[in-house]
């Protein structure tokens, strides 16, 4: 396999995004904040999705593509797979990462000094960080089906961390 | 060497976004707009042909006088098309493969606009030593 | 002259937690295409880059000092050897090279062979003022302030811009001697 850099640089890079969009850019708008960051994760999911089909055959049907994202994307970005898929079978697809890597490693640097100061207000500022985050993952989803030709909208479910569930509704 | 050979990539809404006659015959305008007209009329075909496989490469989808048309559908739906008066299809499917990796290159570039017109004149010599070396 | 003798960068790097460089390469490069859509100057994309990485160096000083044994870096010179031999290594995974000092020791560049940042970068015509990289020189800009170093980073060559390697001139400005770094309120 290719070159690699230390994990830092990743996770470094993506909290200065967040913060430099929310905080900066658009203090007072996080859904213009949301969208931009969306819009990276589209760009990268984009390119990563036609680089790792080189080498296999074109997917013929929706499912097909979906499992693509569930193993072989997902272990090149985050090296394991998605643990569980779900399917309603009218093109909803629920992603469970039972212990998604970027929402680990950020709840670590998040998370108080000193565990008392930690109040309700710190609570929900971080949940609030949290999901800005994710949108950068979403987007990747977003942006790699959209260039397999499934245009689609992705939401993501942090309700039972470190657990996080993609939610891709498939547009018709 | 292919004495007629016309390449073009087509993005996924259809629109050209790189040419080259890459054949060992004289240039001509003429020829090489008749060339790129045929390519066109040929993408309905690649178009209903694309669904009904899970391949690449599609050889001799189409015919016109002594030249052939054979394409290469990546993941993304970006079409390569070629014309050619060769019959080396090993040739032909390397070519494609090799250019898909070169296209990779230049789509993982992050000020490229997917779907915009590929400029880079390294993109293009590259293609052509390819065309040199395999059709 | 060196307090602990750092680990080198190679053993470091080949103990922490590694990802995908090209994750990383694209990251940057989406980041940067979204900064140039938004602000439109490139003059401003290069100052929003150069800001970003400063505000990185100055939180991953921390990791570097604690994972590198580096308790304190005596003089400039030292310093900038560290940099270039450790930080580099350990975080990108390159090594980079410090030449051109000057008489006085508080000048010198720091040079990049290979660079991840810009693996299938070209530049378009209409991005020609752009410091692609510029956030590395923020890092380094926020890192050494960190400690006590306060420094002007400035690009001398760009292989974007059609130099045959990387070189940043960090240049001390003033060296404020043992003074705690700041608690973390921006």
């Amino acid at each position: 396999m290719g070159r690699e850099v230390s994990e830092s640089c990743i996770d470094s890079l993506l909290t200065e995004m967040v913060s430099t969009y929310c905080n900066r850019f658009y203090a007072n708008k996080p859904e213009l904040a949301a969208r931009r960051i969306e819009a990276i994760g589209y760009q990268v999911g984009h390119q990563l999705s036609e680089r790792y089909t080189m080498d296999r055959p074109r997917f013929s049907d929706h499912l097909e593509a979906i499992k693509f994202i569930c193993k072989d994307f997902w272990s090149e970005l985050f090296k394991k797979q998605i643990d569980n898929l779900k399917t309603n079978h009218r093109g909803t697809f629920v992603l469970q990462d039972n212990r998604f890597r970027w929402l680990t490693r950020m709840s670590i640097d998040q998370s108080p000094e000193n565990g008392a100061s930690e109040d309700t207000s710190i609570m929900a500022d971080n949940k609030a960080v949290q999901s800005m985050h994710l949108y950068f993952p979403c987007g990747i989803i977003r942006g790699a089906l959209s260039n397999l030709g499934i245009p689609c909208a992705v939401s993501a479910d942090i309700s039972n961390l470190p657990a996080c569930s993609f939610v891709v509704r498939i547009k018709a | 060497m292919a004495t007629t050979a016309c390449f073009i990539i087509v993005s996924r809404n259809d629109i050209p976004i790189y040419e080259a006659e890459v054949g060992s015959a004289a240039k001509r305008e003429d020829a090489a707009q008749l060339h790129q007209f045929i390519l066109h009329a040929a993408l309905d075909i690649v178009q209903d042909l694309a669904w009904t496989t899970s391949a690449m490469f599609l050889k001799a989808i189409d015919r016109f006088n002594d030249l052939v048309v054979s394409v290469y559908v990546t993941a993304g739906h970006t079409r390569f098309m070629l014309l050619h008066d060769s019959r080396n299809d090993d040739g032909i499917k390397s070519f494609f493969q090799e250019v898909h990796e070169l296209y990779v290159k230049i789509l993982l570039n992050p000020l490229y606009l997917p779907g915009s017109r590929i400029t880079s004149s390294h993109f293009d010599t590259k293609v052509r030593a390819l065309a040199r070396k395999y059709l | 002259m060196a307090p602990a003798a750092p680990r080198s960068g190679d053993a470091i790097f080949a103990s922490v937690e590694r990802v995908n460089a090209e994750l990383f390469t694209l990251t940057y490069g989406a980041i940067v295409r979204q900064l140039l859509t938004d602000l439109e100057e490139v003059e401003e994309v290069n100052k929003q880059l150069d800001q970003m990485g400063y505000n990185i160096g100055i939180r991953l000083i921390d990791e570097f000092l604690a994972k590198s044994n580096v308790s304190r870096c005596v003089d400039f010179k030292e310093t900038a050897e560290v940099i270039a031999k450790v930080g580099f290594k350990m975080f990108l995974g390159v090594t980079a090279s410090v030449t051109n000092w000057d008489a006085d020791g508080t000048c010198c560049s720091i040079v990049l062979e290979d660079n991840p940042l810009v693996d299938f970068v070209e530049l378009p015509d209409t991005c020609q003022g752009l410091y692609y990289c510029n956030i590395l020189s923020g890092v380094i800009r926020g890192a050494l302030e960190m400690v006590s170093m306060k420094t002007e980073v400035t690009w001398i060559r760009d292989v974007l811009r059609g130099d045959d390697a990387y070189e940043l001139q960090v240049k001390l400005l003033k060296q404020v001697p043992e003074e705690y770094p700041y608690k973390d309120d921006e």
